[in-house]
């Protein structure tokens, strides 16, 4: 599902500047199933997503693959009761999380591709798409569509 | 008793990142992962296709929902329009055997062959804003080449880095990689255009400070590289101005081509399209 979503790309007749603050949906899901769910998550799930993502996307095979594995064991590290409650500090996980995830891929096209670099700015921006979308789901479809109860505040 | 599952993930993480960190190093220095990467494209061409069926939908109801007389106008300005396009390849053909006679007179050896192309679409816009790329629907499948240059109608698209078994990834006459051959159709000039990784612009490199050049100039590719053919625009002159020092002159480009607008496109195939004077 979230490769399919992550293939999706911005409606045409949307300003360029959209495209933007394309939220980071594959790491979204794989960061929110590891830290929201009490059964164990599968690494292989993850691993065989990134493969996915590095070929419809063109990034260096096996780059998507590393970040989403990182990140999900990351994510499985975080302890639940404690991370629930208030969105302010899943944000700021989260926007560490983002953020190192950029990093990897950042240093990884340095090191070893010739695409050009994406500018600080479009990594900035990715990271605030990536974070609303959170908001969004988390907060509003956890609260108003899940049946059972959030105790997510602010 | 929660160690053990808890050493397992760490070992199965470590395990899968170095299959990644491999990954990367053997597509880096050998193509060994081409394979793998190919049959992982046949298995996602259906979610692309689906992901990408929006504008399918939209233009298949939006023509469905069309009235007789929207149609019948739109046939009506197709038949002039075709009118005009005839008119016009008449008189290019004419142009072009006259070009061919003066050449010989000249002394020039023509080595460009009839050019083939393959009218690819749109498969996947941008790959992401950072880099200027798009996927087309045709691959090896239909006989496209690493290193094709591609056109739309109005002129220089880019050149396929990326061939795989449907489709081809294209880089942008915009991007930073890529440089064309070209001449300044007015004075005759030779330099190397580039791109600056601005969808709007593009660059002039080495440009001496006396090179003739003029705002307004239209730049068409020399043919020289044998990557693109001779005759083609690429992009117009919109601003000169001096670099830092005042050594060489600054040239921005607007590129022709309607970079992210069209929805077809052509990919030429065949031999290099270079010509060189006679011995």
């Amino acid at each position: 599902m979230s490769i399919f979503v992550s293939a999706f790309h911005s409606f045409a007749f949307l300003p360029e500047f959209v495209s933007y603050f394309t939220p980071n949906v594959a790491l979204l899901v794989c960061f929110y199933w590891a830290s929201n769910t009490n059964t164990s998550v599968s690494l292989l799930i993850p691993f065989a997503t990134g493969f996915f993502l590095d070929t419809l996307f063109a990034y260096p095979f096996g780059l998507n693959s590393l970040i989403l594995c990182l990140i999900t064991y990351l994510g499985m590290k975080i302890p639940k009761r404690e991370n629930k409650a208030v969105l302010r500090f899943q944000l700021a996980g989260l926007g560490i999380v983002c953020i190192l995830a950029e990093l990897v891929r950042y240093l990884s096209l340095v090191f070893v591709a010739d695409t050009p670099l994406p500018s600080p700015l479009v990594l900035v921006l990715s990271v605030i798409g990536t974070l609303v979308t959170w908001v969004l789901v988390v907060f509003l479809l956890d609260r108003w569509l899940v049946s059972e109860e959030t105790e997510v505040s602010f | 008793m929660s160690a053990a599952p808890q050493t397992s993930s760490v070992h199965t993480l470590l395990v899968l990142c170095l299959i990644c960190v491999l990954s990367i190093c053997l597509e880096y220095f050998t193509n060994v992962v081409n394979h793998p990467r190919q049959f992982i494209t046949w298995v996602t061409l259906g979610v692309q296709r689906v992901a990408n069926g929006y504008e399918d939908v939209l233009r298949f109801s939006r023509s469905y929902l069309s009235n007789r007389n929207e149609l019948l106008d739109r046939i009506a300005e197709l038949e002039v329009e075709n009118e005009q396009i005839s008119a016009l390849n008449s008189q290019l053909r004419a142009l072009e055997t006259s070009n061919v006679e003066l050449r010989e007179v000249l002394g020039f050896r023509i080595r460009e062959p009839t050019l083939s192309y393959v009218i690819a679409e749109l498969a996947a816009p941008l790959v992401s804003p950072a880099r200027d790329e798009v996927t087309l629907n045709r691959g090896l499948a239909h006989g496209i080449e690493e290193g094709s240059a591609v056109l739309d109608a109005s002129g220089v698209f880019g050149q396929v880095v990326e061939v795989l078994p449907y489709t081809s990834r294209v880089l942008m006459v915009t991007d930073k990689r890529i440089a064309v051959p070209v001449r300044v159709e007015r004075s005759g000039l030779h330099a190397v255009l580039t791109g600056v990784g601005d969808s709007r612009h593009l660059t002039l490199e080495h440009v001496e400070v006396t090179a003739d050049v003029e705002e307004g100039d239209l730049l068409i590719t020399s043919g020289l590289g044998g990557t693109f053919p001779y005759g083609y625009p690429v992009g117009e002159v919109t601003v000169l101005a001096f670099d830092e020092v005042g050594v060489e002159r600054r040239v921005t480009i607007e590129p022709r081509a309607e970079l992210n607008r069209r929805r077809y496109i052509l990919i030429l195939t065949g031999a290099s399209y270079s010509e060189t004077p006679a011995e």
